[in-house]
């Protein structure tokens, strides 16, 4: 008996040790993955402002259900940068930045009216060349600065340089700048983490047994040699609560559906690729909103429908839309000195036919 | 000077006051710095012109000349002018050698409390540049080695991107 009790002691005791000493491993791997993660979080926004404030050349390509467009270009400072924007394979706006000057070249007229037309996405193009020079004047008269840009000139304002929207106003501005998504694509991404729930964000290692993407899931492409992928968080759908109007959780904001990987080379990031794919939550969408999905449709046809629904559900929210689609960013060159350089063949007049240009937007 | 609608020398008090002891990313100044007066950096530190503008450096308030605790050794007051119009201000602090001047702390204390609450941090020619934009002025203010320079421009000046950068490319003399 006694032999027992010692031994139902020590067995006891051993469990108590063994307890104490799982729970001190998993203490301290809980730390260690805490500290490794909080690590990877500070690493990424203090790669993210590196490389924003850094000199590159860059891409910036955004595939949607209406179609692609990309910015590409040299970033010498936030005052000095060259950039062109392509509807497709089509040059269609080429932009030069310098301190105060700015200026433009129209490579397809219709390609740019088309995008001021649609609000930021690429749409149908003016029927004829009158129609552009109406969307652009807001009358059939051309003037000096509309003539040269539809000539395909280069038009140089010297004190007409872009100016940065006012707070509150950013989205506005990617509606009517087809540059200014792609000068802030790094501040943005940088919102978006800081946004994502705790840790943020986790290296990605092959064959991660709590991978941010379960491999089903993930649409993102393995890193290269020397490079390290970082992965975002996802923040959940909204759920039902006792605040909730109307029965249906708040609306779905961009944090919900967003799936971003950062690549990191040295202390810069390279590429990063953002994809809103609400596909894997359709099901709960359809659930939490009370919708009815329509049966035996096509992957197509099942993106068209959650961008209907997520169009309607997000209507009057403040946030940033929620386009389906993929972004893709990448940069070479980081830290290189850049040189921007004005053109020397141009057509001097006020551009403030220009969203946010002009002598007259400069002094505002 | 004349300044219609800024507010220059206020700046520069509070840059000064940022320069003295209450910024905690320094080192408290010693006895025999505290006992120093700050000085007015020499005449031809600055070029004579910026961009379009004529550099004209000013009189040092008496009590800036005579302000003791302080981390600048040396202190210099310029104005920006197209004709005889103040377009811009330009202040040069000198910090003296118990100011941490080299320490990210320090600088983003230092920029914080001249900005007057958290400035946008932009990267121009290669300067962390700490900008403010004010009512009827923008302020830019920026290090450089044991210097930190604060430039003010009015909000109605046509090339205030340029005079920024051929601010942050000037070499002192």
């Amino acid at each position: 008996m006694t032999s027992t009790r010692s031994s139902f002691r020590a067995r006891r005791r051993g469990l108590r040790v063994s307890a104490a000493l799982v729970a001190c491993i998993g203490a301290s791997s809980l730390l260690t993955a805490c500290q490794s993660n909080d690590a990877d979080y500070r690493l990424i926004q203090s790669d993210l402002t590196r490389t924003a404030g850094a000199p590159k050349q860059f891409v910036w390509v955004r595939q949607t259900l209406a179609g692609t467009h990309s910015v590409s270009g040299i970033y010498q400072d936030p005052y000095r940068y060259d950039v062109l924007y392509s509807q497709g394979d089509q040059s269609a706006w080429e932009e030069v930045v310098k301190d105060d000057a700015v200026a433009d070249r129209f490579l397809d007229a219709n390609a740019v009216v088309s995008f001021f037309q649609s609000g930021g996405q690429q749409g149908q193009p003016p029927t004829s060349p009158s129609g552009a020079t109406a969307a652009l004047t807001g009358q059939g008269t051309p003037n000096t600065a509309v003539a040269a840009l539809l000539a395909r000139h280069w038009v140089l304002d010297p004190g007409g340089a872009p100016q940065l929207p006012s707070v509150g106003q950013e989205l506005q501005a990617e509606k009517t700048d087809p540059f200014y998504a792609s000068l802030i694509f790094l501040t943005d991404i940088g919102k978006l983490v800081e946004a994502a729930p705790s840790p943020q964000v986790r290296r990605w290692h092959k064959d991660d047994v709590q991978p941010v993407y379960k491999p089903a899931y993930d649409p993102f492409p393995p890193p290269g040699p020397g490079v390290e992928r970082y992965d975002v968080f996802q923040q959940p759908l909204p759920v039902l609560t006792s605040n909730s109007p109307g029965a249906t959780p708040a609306p779905p904001t961009l944090s919900n559906l967003v799936k971003i990987a950062i690549y990191v080379k040295g202390s810069y990031v390279v590429q990063i690729r953002e994809v809103v794919d609400p596909i894997d939550h359709l099901q709960d969408l359809v659930n939490n909103y009370h919708l009815s999905l329509p049966k035996h449709l096509s992957r197509q046809g099942e993106e068209q429908f959650a961008q209907q629904v997520l169009d309607r559900l997000s209507r009057g929210q403040t946030g940033p839309p929620i386009t389906i689609g993929q972004t893709i960013w990448q940069a070479t060159g980081i830290g290189s000195p850049q040189q921007v350089s004005l053109p020397t063949d141009f057509v001097q007049a006020n551009l403030s036919v220009l969203p946010g240009r002009g002598s007259k937007a400069s002094s505002t | 000077m004349s300044w219609r609608g800024g507010g220059g020398t206020a700046v520069l008090v509070l840059t000064l006051a940022v320069a003295g002891a209450g910024c905690g990313g320094g080192k408290a100044p010693s006895s025999a710095q505290s006992r120093s007066h700050v000085a007015s950096l020499p005449s031809g530190t600055l070029p004579s012109s910026l961009g379009d503008l004529t550099v004209q450096q000013e009189q040092l308030p008496s009590q800036i000349r005579s302000a003791t605790s302080s981390y600048a050794k040396a202190v210099g007051f310029y104005s920006l002018r197209k004709n005889k119009l103040v377009e811009g201000t330009l202040e040069v602090v000198e910090f003296n050698s118990s100011a941490d001047w080299a320490s990210p702390t320090f600088r983003t204390a230092v920029a914080d409390q001249v900005s007057g609450g958290v400035p946008d941090e932009l990267t121009l020619a290669g300067h962390a540049v700490y900008q403010s934009p004010g009512t009827g002025a923008t302020l830019d203010a920026w290090f450089s080695g044991r210097y930190l320079f604060v430039l003010t421009i009015r909000s109605s000046y046509s090339q205030p991107r340029s005079l920024t950068e051929s601010a942050l490319e000037m070499q002192l003399g």
